[in-house]
């Protein structure tokens, strides 16, 4: 790789360091994902369920031939259940190494944040989402609460 | 070429292996085809916004919906504007236009930056600012055009919802002529 | 996914039967199966009870629009598992409107790799004539049923076939392999009896080791919209469809002939 390219539509914002989010709705809150590991966003497909799989894995779904593990990310964040519908998605992340796909109640909007938009001390309710929060960003409309991918599949959850 | 018109009374002889060959020939494009008589045939399209200006693009050939990075490879010089850089996905880097200033009149396409990336089967990848819903236009919501010169990707306009419709085998033919050399796969 | 196309260029032949018999027993048997009506005049369609002379997505979609959505266009039919893409008599228009334009031969080809995903199975009912249809259906396929009603003029039908599908292979650049299914056999006639000695002696290993009876309740069958394999699983139809599904899957599709007898022919 030769050195990395430019940025071609932040320039005026290159003081601080900004991070590029995109934002998902889960159980009424908004949540973040760093856009840097997004592959893609797509609408539910079949999804095949996996025997034995963690409980909070949904299945696989075949992305252009690709097999991809599916989350039930409600589950995993120890929310309350949900049917999917019109507006439910899948992100396609990539995070250190593994490719899965995220259930979401819908996909929002694409926000930068510069780092001191971000508080990483966050006091969230909610305990057991808690570990897979790298911190969270006020925007205008409410709070942003930022995913941390490493932990999401942490346990072992692509091990099959 | 000698081409036989019509399937019927082809027994044996040269005129069915040449008839074969054509239909079979792998290279040849996909042709527009004109639009069936009176059906009622919908088309399953993806509308995304882009300048103030919905573009509806035909699902089949949507591969990828994406939020766009903060940083793209950069455009070889001397592209023009509207080709914002280079997507690397799947190993490959991708054109990336911004669908608006690419396709709008001068002064039509506000500024960016634009926040999603459709990601075309083929090469192309489209920056918009909207990514909407799926939606099944019908045959008869769409004013369907001829390809013209200046626009050959316009296939037709769509009534509800407002849209542009590409083709998108020929808008991917106009934006490799009009980004010129260059954005060749490195 | 597997694509097995069903064609004769004689009608009559129990194609249409052939394609739901096997669609059935197949989604039957846990695998997902896409049924694909090639026929303008729309018989299989009609088995499900669809009108082919109704304007909804179907094969015709795939031809009219550049870009369909093949993934868009089947409709479900019974038994669960089995679906259907449905032929219109618009279809009848496409060799007029289309003519023989390069590349159109690929048009079903490309559209089943949309949903290879979907579909462990996809069985092609045929047109009865060649032409654009038939050629896609040669060109997407794996394997050729071509079913043969044991009577004295079927070998005649048969030998024409047999020519167009050395040029398809050719012009596809790929082998393409094909089983005679012998159909509406009545063994107690003398003619019949006769018709498949002289089919096996003609093309040997080509020829299925077994035979579909003349069973009246296809037309039953038919009737009732549904496959016979469901109405009436024991009946000798359906048993005769088991066996070749079964000879279908296993590879064990011809009967081993002895040497002396091929060379009596």
């Amino acid at each position: 790789m030769s050195e990395p390219a430019r940025e071609v539509q932040d320039e005026a914002r290159a003081e601080e360091p900004t991070s590029r989010w995109v934002t998902v709705r889960l159980a009424g809150e908004t949540y973040g994902i760093e856009v840097l590991n997004v592959q893609e966003v797509l609408r539910v497909p079949e999804i095949a369920p996996v025997p034995g799989a963690p409980h909070y894995v949904l299945g696989i779904i075949n992305l252009r031939g690709h097999v991809v593990t599916v989350i039930d990310t409600r589950r995993r964040f120890g929310l309350p259940p949900a049917e999917h519908d019109e507006q439910t998605r899948i992100v396609i992340v990539e995070v250190d190494g593994q490719v899965f796909g995220m259930v979401v109640d819908s996909v929002a909007e694409v926000v930068d944040l510069r780092r001191s938009d971000i508080d990483t001390a966050p006091a969230v309710d909610g305990e057991e989402a808690a570990p897979y929060l790298q911190g969270v960003a006020h925007l205008d409309d409410g709070l942003l609460i930022l995913i941390d991918l490493h932990r999401v599949l942490e346990d072992g959850a692509g091990g099959f | 070429m000698t081409r036989v018109r019509s399937a019927v009374g082809m027994e044996g002889g040269g005129g069915l292996a040449g008839y074969l060959d054509d239909l079979l020939d792998e290279r040849a494009p996909r042709e527009a085809m004109p639009a069936p008589e009176g059906s009622g045939q919908r088309l399953e399209a993806l509308v995304v916004e882009a300048g103030g200006v919905g573009f509806a693009l035909p699902q089949a050939a949507v591969e990828a919906v994406l939020p766009a990075p903060t940083r793209l490879a950069r455009p070889p010089r001397g592209a023009p504007a509207w080709l914002l850089g280079r997507l690397v996905r799947g190993g490959a880097r991708r054109p990336v236009a911004d669908l608006a200033a690419a396709l709008l009149p001068r002064g039509r396409a506000g500024a960016g930056p634009r926040p999603w990336l459709v990601a075309l089967a083929g090469r192309w990848v489209l920056a918009c600012d909207r990514v909407g819903d799926p939606v099944a236009l019908g045959r008869s919501e769409v004013r369907w055009r001829r390809p013209g010169e200046r626009r050959p990707w316009l296939a037709g306009v769509a009534s509800a919802p407002p849209a542009l419709v590409v083709n998108p085998t020929r808008l991917a033919a106009w934006l490799d002529a009009a980004a010129g050399c260059g954005t060749e796969d490195a | 996914m597997r694509v097995w196309a069903v064609a004769n260029q004689k009608g009559g032949v129990g194609k249409t039967t052939t394609a739901v018999s096997l669609g059935a027993l197949l989604a039957r048997a846990g695998c997902r199966t896409l049924l694909v009506d090639l026929d303008p005049h729309g018989s299989l369609t009609a088995y499900f009870g669809h009108d082919p002379e109704a304007t909804g997505p179907g094969v015709h979609t795939l031809f009219a629009e550049e870009m369909a959505d093949a993934r868009a266009i089947a409709v479900p039919v019974a038994p669960e598992g089995l679906a259907l893409w449905r032929a219109s008599t618009a279809m009848a228009t496409l060799e007029r409107r289309l003519g023989a334009r390069p590349g159109m031969g690929l048009v079903l080809r490309r559209a089943l790799a949309q949903v290879a995903d979907r579909y462990e199975y996809a069985i092609l009912d045929c047109p009865p004539m060649l032409g654009l249809l038939m050629v896609n259906a040669l060109a997407a396929c794996d394997l050729l049923l071509v079913p043969v009603q044991t009577e004295h003029l079927a070998l005649k039908g048969l030998e024409r076939m047999e020519r167009t599908l050395e040029m398809v292979a050719r012009s596809r650049r790929a082998p393409l392999d094909w089983v005679i299914v012998p159909t509406l056999h009545d063994r107690r006639t003398r003619a019949g009896v006769q018709a498949l000695e002289r089919l096996r002696a003609r093309y040997g290993t080509r020829v299925w080791q077994g035979v579909i009876p003349v069973d009246t309740r296809f037309r039953e069958a038919s009737r009732a919209g549904r496959a016979l394999t469901e109405l009436a699983p024991s009946a000798r139809g359906s048993r005769a469809y088991a066996a070749l599904l079964e000879d279908l899957l296993t590879g064990a599709r011809a009967r081993p002939r002895p040497p002396a007898l091929e060379a009596s022919a």
